[in-house]
């Protein structure tokens, strides 16, 4: 377990190279000059040139490339083109706004989600199972912007119980509340459709009907013996949903103003700003392997028979 | 009972009156509650070029002059000034009780400092343009500041109110570097306090200020990206001034609880479709008039603005000096809808009821108002039989093409650096300007060229006055734009709000807060 450990996290070496390889081929491809951005609607020629120079933009791709790499490994990741600020001061500053939405989005989404799934499997067909799946069908279905709106228009502002929009430095834990809920709304229903199926493929086995058979009570046979195989699929979507819940979530963020990584990297590819794109790019990465590692690593506490060796 | 009736209305009077009256005295205290759609990218002022940086910056730097709510150029940190007969000195003498933050006497020496800085290559300010006029500039004694210009430039004194050329305290400039941009100190009448980016900037009264302390004791912006979710802020009293949303206006202007407080100016700025003049077939003059006269402007700011603009039919906007009545009556009567005129045009510019007229494309940058703009002007070109396709790029790549020249017809905005017509004609009409300096429509006029020239030069205003009049004239006559409205600000006021006024130039990003008093 440990060697798979160690090995997984040398792999992340040339998966970073590569990533940061492919960002830096589609900034020089695409069009934009971020000077211009800068300098705005109306720019000096002479002054684009300043501005080009300043921020090591006049020299060759590979010169820039080769520059990048050399910090990165000083984990310097630059400044802000537009802002000036070093980026990795940005990225840990707004990370903590995105890990505390996406700790209360997950709780949200996993706590709901997997228990209303697997309710509705135990009772299948019932009044409940209905009831969830369709509530189920409408989150997976609403946008985030409209139920953003709608949680801010009733418990904001209708009945003012939590802030309208704003962080938690401002309202306190009051403020994740509602945009935890709005990110956490569709993973919630993703989850609930997942383990509910995964449930009544798991209950429908041999081996649920002998435990029957045998007469262990439907608690435990449900708990200890179907829980833990249904579980496995759930824990794949798991690790992508910490990924995407760490990486930001430009809209609701945008709603609940709330200081996020999402805002963060999508001004940073608006701005054409190469600096924040690559390090928020590259922290996007590292994010996803960290959760895949981890979701590997899960399967062997969930399921005994595998093994990391 | 009468006279009793009488005591009590009396009694009445007095109460309401003074209340009024009361109403109307200054407070000091509170805390005016601002918002921003973004968090403001700088706050050095060398390096802003944006409306959230600079709405507050302004709170915190001030220059030798500035304009005032009118839009004239008043002093600030400059008591009054001189200018040489030949216009090539300007001579600026300074209040000497003005501090920095830091509590360090400003001098001249900090104006050569904070100018040359934005001159210095190494700065690469994005506004050193700004300053491409000066030849020099010294310190002739403690208090007088002289600059020399390359050859005379009549809206140098006008280009001084631009945040460029704010005085920035060279001590802490050195000492901070890039971290100054986060950590400003200036001479402002508020002093900067907090920033939590993508939270809020916070900035607080500075008691000692030489034009005597701001009336609140401290201006909160909290960033709120959305405009629907800035307007609900508003609405349950959390934000004193904020703008009002397209989709929100008609409530909200009709509605007797905020009518009152919505505030309505004119800005310098204009919105218009552009044509690329040397790309065919646009390079056909009377091509570029039908066009012109197919656009029904008064529908697009009736309905798609819903009023919140005012039709242009003159490039230079109405409260920009130098504008002209005649120019404006003429180009209403020639250049404005008239769908049988442009048929017309049509036909003489060779393409009879669109036959052989290639199929055109509307570019725009990505947004949902540009495109409900441009689909009506699309729905107008099919009426005289013009096909069209509109396409759109996100604001990089849309600059990107527009400097390049590959934009046939594009739509953009402008407004106003410093209010002088030099920024409208010379910076969107002058043949030296191709591209990224401004003129995106390729224009190029020989006569256009030597008016907007000669006009920077010469000092008399009346002079200046004929030589853009007639280069707007002939802009117009060439067609190089379709000028679509003039831009609006509309922000509204809590009714606790005095003092509140917009600024002639940009709107709300332009005022200073320092005279605006909460009575709650």
């Amino acid at each position: 377990m440990y060697r798979y450990f160690i090995r997984r996290l040398i792999q992340m070496i040339p998966v970073f190279i590569g990533v940061s390889l492919i960002t830096f081929a589609l900034f020089y491809i695409a069009p934009g000059d971020p000077a211009r951005l800068i300098a705005g609607q109306r720019a000096d020629p002479e002054v684009l040139a300043q501005i080009r120079k300043s921020w090591g933009l006049d020299q060759p791709w590979y010169v820039q490339y080769i520059k990048f790499l050399g910090r990165i490994v000083r984990l310097d990741f630059g400044r802000s083109f537009k802002t000036n600020i070093p980026v990795l001061e940005s990225i840990l500053e707004r990370l903590k706004a995105t890990a505390v939405l996406a700790l209360f989005s997950f709780i949200i989404a996993v706590g709901i989600g997997v228990s209303a799934g697997i309710i509705s499997a135990v009772k299948q067909y019932s009044i409940f199972d209905y009831s969830a799946m369709v509530i189920a069908l409408l989150g997976v279905s609403a946008p985030v912007y409209w139920i953003g709106i709608i949680l801010l228009l009733i418990f904001g502002f209708k009945l003012g119980w939590f802030p309208l929009g704003g962080y938690i430095s401002e309202y306190g834990l009051k403020a994740v509340v509602l945009p935890a809920i709005a990110l956490g709304t569709r993973p919630a229903a993703y989850f609930a459709r997942l383990s509910r199926s995964s449930m009544l493929e798991v209950i429908r086995q041999e081996y649920i009907i002998t435990a029957r058979a045998k007469g262990v009570p439907e608690k435990l046979v449900i708990f200890k013996h179907a829980l833990r195989n249904a579980l496995i699929p759930v824990a794949t979507y798991a690790g992508m949903v910490v990924g995407d819940l760490l990486t930001g979530a430009v809209l609701t963020e945008t709603i609940f103003a709330w200081p996020g990584l999402g805002r963060l990297t999508v001004q940073g590819i608006l701005d054409r700003d190469l600096p924040v794109i690559q390090g928020t790019v590259i922290f996007i990465a590292f994010i996803y392997i960290i959760a895949n590692l981890v979701v590997d690593l899960s399967y062997a506490l969930i399921d005994p028979r595998i093994r990391y060796e | 009972m009468r006279r009793f009736t009488t005591i009590l209305l009396l009694i009445l009077l007095i109460t309401l009156l003074s209340g009024a009256s009361l109403a109307q005295t200054p407070r000091y205290g509170g805390v005016l509650r601002r918002s921003l759609i973004n968090d403001p990218p700088t706050l050095d002022p060398a390096m802003i070029t944006d409306t959230a940086s600079d709405e507050v910056a302004r709170q915190i730097f001030d220059g030798l002059v500035e304009y005032n709510p009118e839009g004239k150029v008043v002093p600030v940190i400059a008591k009054s000034w001189s200018i040489s007969k030949d216009g090539l000195t300007y001579t600026f003498y300074l209040r000497d009780d003005v501090y920095f933050h830091n509590g360090r006497k400003v001098t001249a020496e900090d104006f050569v400092y904070s100018i040359k800085r934005v001159m210095d290559p190494k700065t690469a300010s994005p506004r050193a343009n700004f300053a491409d006029p000066i030849k020099d500039i010294k310190a002739k004694s403690k208090y007088i500041l002289e600059i020399t210009l390359k050859e005379p430039f009549a809206p140098f004194l006008s280009t001084l109110t631009y945040s460029c050329f704010w005085v920035v305290p060279k001590e802490v400039v050195e000492k901070l570097g890039k971290d100054f941009a986060t950590n400003p100190v200036g001479t402002g009448a508020y002093i900067f306090e907090e920033w939590k980016h993508d939270v809020k900037v916070r900035v607080k009264a500075n008691l000692k200020y030489f034009r005597g302390r701001p009336y609140t004791d401290a201006i909160e912006w909290a960033i709120i990206p959305d405009e629907q979710v800035d307007f609900l802020n508003f609405e349950k009293g959390l934000l004193d001034i904020t703008g009002i949303p397209d989709t929100e206006w008609d409530r909200v202007s009709n509605d007797p609880k905020y009518k009152p407080y919505i505030i309505s100016k004119p800005i310098l700025g204009i919105y218009y479709l552009g044509f690329n003049v040397q790309k065919k077939p646009l390079d056909n003059k009377y091509l570029r008039w039908a066009i012109t006269r197919a656009i029904n402007k008064e529908e697009i700011v009736r309905v798609i603005r819903r009023n919140r603009a005012e039709v242009a039919y003159t490039i230079l906007p109405p409260n920009m000096p130098g504008f002209s009545k005649g120019i404006y009556n003429w180009a209403k009567e020639n250049l404005s809808y008239n769908l049988e005129e442009a048929k017309k045009l049509l036909e003489k510019a060779g393409y009879p009821g669109g036959k052989g007229l290639p199929e055109l494309t509307i570019f725009y940058n990505t947004s949902r108002a540009h495109q409900r703009i441009m689909e009506a002007i699309q729905a107008n070109l099919a009426e005289i039989g013009i096909k069209t396709k509109l396409q759109n790029y996100d604001w990089a790549v849309y600059l990107d093409l527009l400097d390049k020249g590959e934009l046939p017809i594009f739509r953009l905005g402008w407004v106003a650096d410093y209010i002088d017509p030099d920024n409208f004609l010379w910076v969107l009409f002058n043949s030296g300007n191709f591209g990224e300096a401004g003129n995106h429509s390729f224009y190029k006029n020989a006569r256009v060229d030597e008016l907007t020239n000669k006009a920077r030069k010469v000092s008399n205003w009346n002079l200046r006055v004929k030589y853009y009049n007639e280069a707007e004239k002939l802009i117009l006559e060439d067609a190089p734009i379709v000028p679509i409205f003039y831009y609006v600000s509309q922000p509204i006021h809590q009714p606790w709000v005095h003092g509140l006024y917009v600024d002639p130039l940009t709107g709300l990003s332009g005022v200073r807060y320092r005279v605006v008093w909460l009575s709650k």
